[in-house]
Order: structure tokens, then sequence, then C-alpha cells
């Protein structure tokens, strides 16, 4: 994932609509916690109106989410040639390797981090750009980080020699608020089971756009297209942790959003099958406002386990662990 | 460097001049939505009157009479709910944020709250103010210091709304 932040460049016409996403997501294996360290830039870094948004979400099964939200003018923070550095919370992606690392200082909010993901699967660009609300959006994606340093939450050490990570960048034109939306999901088991990345741009209806669901590890087997579904069962009642205040405030009525308990997720093409139970455990809602243009963008961040089974290119697959499943309108 | 406001009615002043700056289209509609009304508003004690005076939206003496509703909270509430550590449903339902008056004086104080903080994903000057605000002193106390709770035929109406979290 060697490339530079996609930043507008003068001139730019739809320099208005720049986003940037910086993402980088922790399973551990061991306590089962499961979280989502991100940076992002929303507009032209160049506008006053123009924002930073850093984001740290964990979920511990014994303590609960834990959290820290930081929004600066995006002139205001510390932008380097692949990263984006914020007061508590700064992740840098295209280290040598394509590594990543991140750093989160938020100990009132329960959360230590300092963190550096090395590549165990190598980096996929994605063919696009792709059409995506009024302009686009590109996306690359390491499937499989292995993780060192030390990641603290409520004090308690996460064992990272249990846990997997994942990492991804998104970057187009967009404005939230604009009919668009996504699903997406990211399933780990510990190695050497591979890491199976699941994702569909859409609409806010989520009625249209292809589906691929993507195994990456020792074997390499992307489907596409109709041969992917997926079906929900249940309802996830439980309150949601919803960020920042100030706009779950504003959007009181989206406090109850309708989210699965379980969602399943199969693709079948030729002699190539696999299926993916999730079970929701937790679930929260990241709010985007956009800094130009009266929109809004809704970010549901689904945690739990799942098991996935199938047989692809030949060999049978078997195993479980935990994911995210992301779903956005 | 700014100076830091001290007292609500420095607060609502910066945040309705901030507002005006940021989008003029947006502190139009908060006239409008005040209208010739006057809003008492309390915050752990501090008490003023919102009301718009010869077109403008001005902040009155507390003791300002007569009044179409009032509202009030806390500092630890109003910086839980900055926090995601509230939500608005179960502030309503704990007493934490409170609003009094007819059906149609509550729904004007809670829309002209709506405009401030639609406004403030587009206004840097809104939301550095929000973080002097938290600057000021940290939460210390966990949320209290809510009037009464709602009760009876309250609950019933929240319920009825939707406004009850699960």
């Amino acid at each position: 994932m060697s490339a530079p932040l996609r930043l507008p460049r003068a001139g730019d016409a739809t320099a208005a609509a720049y986003k940037e996403w910086l993402h980088l997501n922790v399973f551990g294996h061991g306590d089962g916690s499961v979280g989502l360290i991100n940076t992002s830039l929303h507009g032209d870094p160049r506008d006053p109106r123009a924002v930073a948004l850093g984001t740290a979400l964990f979920h511990h099964p014994a303590t609960g989410w834990h959290w820290q939200v930081e929004v600066q003018p995006a002139g205001a923070v510390s932008l380097g040639w692949a990263s984006v550095s914020m007061q508590t919370i700064a992740l840098a992606a295209g280290l040598p390797g394509g590594g990543v690392a991140a750093s989160v200082d938020a100990s009132a909010s329960g959360i230590q981090a300092r963190l550096v993901g090395s590549e165990v699967v190598r980096q996929l660009g994605v063919p696009g750009p792709m059409s995506f609300g009024s302009g686009w959006i590109g996306w690359s994606v390491a499937p499989r980080l292995r993780l060192s340093g030390r990641l603290e939450l409520a004090g308690q050490a996460v064992d990272l020699r249990r846990a997997s990570g994942y990492h991804d960048r998104n970057w187009g034109r967009w404005h939230w608020g604009d009919d668009a939306g996504w699903e997406w999901g990211a399933f780990l088991a510990p190695e050497p089971a591979p890491a199976v990345v699941f994702t569909r741009a859409t609409d806010r209806g989520h009625r249209r756009g292809v589906r691929t669901l993507g195994v990456h590890g020792a074997i390499r087997k992307m489907f596409r297209g109709g041969c992917v579904t997926v079906s929900s069962e249940g309802s996830f009642d439980e309150p949601l942790v919803r960020i920042p205040g100030a706009m779950a405030s504003l959007h009181s009525g989206r406090s109850r959003p309708a989210l699965p308990r379980r969602v399943l997720i199969t693709a079948e093409e030729g002699h190539h099958h696999l299926r993916i139970d999730f079970t929701v455990r937790a679930a929260a809602q990241i709010i985007a406002g956009d800094p130009v243009v009266r929109g809004y963008g809704f970010l549901h961040e689904l945690v739990g386990g799942f098991s996935c089974e199938g047989t692809v290119a030949g060999e049978d697959l078997a195993f479980g662990g935990l994911g995210v499943y992301e779903h956005v309108d | 460097m700014s100076i830091e406001p001290i007292g609500l009615s420095s607060w609502i002043t910066a945040i309705v001049t901030h507002l005006e700056t940021s989008e003029p289209s947006a502190y139009a509609r908060l006239v409008a939505v005040v209208g010739a009304r006057r809003a008492r508003i309390t915050l752990d004690g501090d008490t003023v009157v919102v009301s718009v005076v010869r077109g403008r939206l001005m902040v009155l003496p507390g003791d300002t009479e007569p009044v179409d509703g009032e509202g009030g909270s806390s500092r630890a509430a109003v910086l839980a709910l900055l926090d995601g550590r509230l939500e608005t449903s179960i502030a309503l339902r704990e007493g934490l944020v409170y609003a009094r008056g007819s059906v149609e004086s509550v729904g004007r104080i809670f829309h002209a709250i709506e405009i401030v903080l639609d406004v403030s994903a587009r206004s840097p000057a809104l939301r550095s103010l929000a973080a002097q605000y938290r600057a000021v002193a940290p939460p210390g106390s966990p949320v209290s210091g809510g009037r009464s709770s709602p009760v009876g035929r309250e609950l019933e109406l929240l319920d009825r709304l939707g406004l009850i979290g699960s």
C-alpha cells in the first residue's frame, strides 16, 4: 500500500468533495476484543471548513465499548506522505514492506495503543475507482497484518501475539448525505486461516451494487457479482454507542436503526463455495457530517464472531474467528 | 487567541455570533423559529432568557418575564451528550435535560438546538467553541443533578413518541 495521500491538487474543481481514509482493524483472538483505529480527511485541507476525524473504537467482551473521537480542522493536523497525525490518534501507512503504524493516546477513554502492522498477505489493489454517490471511491486493502507493539483496553493488555490486523484505504470524491452507502466485512481467524473480506458499494437504500467476497491467504479467490448473496436474521436491539455525541443528539431518530443479529454471506462459483455465518455481539454508529454541504452518513460497526466453511480451489475450509461488519447509509 | 466565554450568557452569545458568521441562512432560520417567543434557559443554576429583539437574537437577564417556555440541563449532562456517553432520550427520561411549556414552545426550543448542532458539522468556529467548553474544566463527576424525572403520563407520551431508549 505504498501510495501517498491522494490530496487534491490546486485547481481541482472537485476538491471540496475530497475524502480519504486510513483504517486499521484489530482482532484480539485471545480475549475476543475487536476494534478499529482510523484517521480520515473530509474536504479540501486548504479549505478552513475541512475536517480531520480520528476515531478509535474497541469492544471488549468484559468491559464493553471504549472509544475516542477527535475532530480537528484538516489544516491543523500533521499530514505526512501517507499519514494523518492528530493529538490523540495517528495512523501512518506505507511503511517499508507495506506496513502500518498507529497510535492512540486516550487513557481517559481506556485506550492506549502503539501498534505496528506488517503485511502477511500482500496488498491488493481493487479495480476502480467506482461510482459512488455524486462522485467516486477508490479502495485498496491489506487483508492480513501481523501486529506488534502494545494495545491496552481499560488498563488490560491485549495479547498481540494472538491477534490479527487488517488495513485498508479509501479515497475519492463524495459528500456525506449523497445517495450512497456501502457494506463491508472483514473476518479473520488466527493464522494460517485466510482473511475473508466482503464489500459492496451501493446506494443509500442498498438496492444495487456488485458484491465481492475475497479469500486472501495461501489460497486466494475472489467471488464477484451474483454468485455472492447476503441475508440477515434477527434484530440487534441492544443500545448502540453513537459518536460523535453532538451528531448523535442531532439525529436522535437514528438511535435505533434496523440492524441484524446475524449475517450470512454465501458465495458459489463452479466448484468453489464458501459460507460465512457472523453473529453480532455489539454495535456502534459513527455519524459523519459533511463539512461543506448539509448532509450526513451513518456508519454502523457490528462486531462479533463468525464461522466459515466451504471449499475453495479444491481445499476444504473450516475455521472461525472474529469479524466486523459495516453497514453505511 | 480567542477569549473564553464566562457564564451561560457569554456562551450563548458566542454560539449565536459564530452561527451567524458561519451560516447566515441558518441564523435567519433560528430567528424565525424563535420568533416573538421568550425561553428561559438554565445551566447549573445560571439562568438567562433568550428572545428576538428588533430582529436579532438576544440574551436577556434570567428574571425577564414573561416567558413562553423553559429548558435546562447541567454541564455534566451536556459534556456526556457531547462525548456520546448519554443519549438524548435517556437524558430526557432521567430529567437531565428538560423543557417545559406548550407543545409549540417546547418544539421550537428543540428546533433551535437542532439548528445549532447541524451548523456545527460545518462550522470550525462552533466546533472550536465546543472544545473550549470542554476544556474549561474536566467533566469530573458523573452525570447528576437533573431535575425530577418525568413520570406516569409523561413517560407514556415519550414512549409513544419513540423518545425512550431501549
